[in-house]
């Protein structure tokens, strides 16, 4: 399972994925189905997700699929984005992704 | 003259300023001024700025003093969001105010307490208790009370983990008390029952009794 916090034109929101990495390319989709199309990833410690939301994110985390699936676990942006310090994100990834620059 | 995208936990914001660092002590007070103590900027080019705002890039720009300032120029962060293409982004610039207290852990506060004594409502939820701060707290999974109108009396006591142990009826034993934020002065006691401890989430992990 994995964590992040998807930076949007309205607020961060905080996910739970069980996509391997946050740079699957499935995750953008089911994010792109509930209308960010558009995004800036960080991803956070699980562990302290857990910690901040508690039972929250025992009742979410439960809800979600083993695999390929996304459960949105907070929408304050304010919420998520005071929640963690930002040492603690790692990231960022982009989507759609930035074009690779190779320079000679 | 630089500009950047300012992101917040409200959304994005354009911003112009006269700084040559999004991270000197000027630009941050600028900005702390505004209500963000707690950023992560990516600049932009200012002509790619003056492209995508014009007019509105020129009426700023005039209002911008000759020397250090700082304006606001887009505060529709969907927009802001949308008028740049992410290559257009420099790299992400991390700043918050150093003396900014670490964010508290959310998570319910749980405490022990000698014996509680509540009545629940249909949907499990505490109506009234002998601990002010609990009502409005939920047990979970809900406890119904059954057909009837009147809630259900409950007295139980609660262990380190919020599980409920001792409890009357005792169907309600292992069920976890989840004890929303109540405990505000406002609120304040309405009993004489002296919690053993309230319980708070700990950073490494674990409960601490305070």
């Amino acid at each position: 399972m994995k964590a992040a916090m998807i930076m949007t034109g309205t607020g961060p929101i905080l996910i739970l994925t069980s996509f391997d990495s946050i740079e699957h390319p499935g995750l953008a989709e089911k994010l792109e189905t509930r209308g960010i199309n558009r995004f800036i990833a960080y991803e956070v410690s699980v562990e302290k997700v857990m910690k901040m939301y508690g039972m929250r994110f025992s009742i979410i985390s439960g809800d979600l699929s083993q695999t390929d699936d996304l459960r949105i676990l907070d929408i304050d942006g304010h919420s998520v984005f005071n929640k963690f310090s930002l040492e603690e994100l790692t990231g960022p990834v982009y989507y759609p992704p930035r074009p690779v620059v190779f320079k000679a | 003259m630089k500009a950047a995208l300012i992101f917040t936990g409200s959304g994005p914001i354009l911003v112009v300023t006269t700084f040559d660092s999004f991270q000197s002590p000027d630009f941050t007070q600028r900005i702390a001024a505004r209500g963000i103590s707690k950023f992560i900027a990516h600049e932009v080019f200012v002509d790619v700025v003056l492209k995508r705002y014009g007019a509105r890039f020129s009426a700023i720009m005039n209002d911008l003093s000759q020397k250090d300032d700082l304006r606001v120029m887009d505060v529709d962060g969907q927009h802001v969001f949308n008028s740049f293409s992410f290559e257009e982004l420099g790299p992400p610039i991390h700043y918050s105010t150093p003396q900014e207290p670490a964010a508290e852990p959310v998570a319910e506060a749980k405490f022990q307490g000698d014996w509680l004594s509540v009545r629940i409502d249909e949907y499990g939820t505490v109506v009234e208790s002998s601990y002010l701060p609990m009502v409005g707290s939920r047990i979970v999974p809900s406890i119904p009370a059954g057909s009837g109108d009147s809630p259900k009396q409950a007295r139980f006591r609660i262990n380190k983990q919020g599980i409920i142990f001792d409890g009357s009826p005792g169907d309600l034993n292992g069920h976890k008390v989840v004890l929303y934020g109540r405990s505000s002065p406002a609120m304040g006691r309405a009993d004489t029952v002296v919690p053993s401890c309230t319980w708070k989430l700990h950073e490494d992990g674990g409960w601490t009794c305070t």
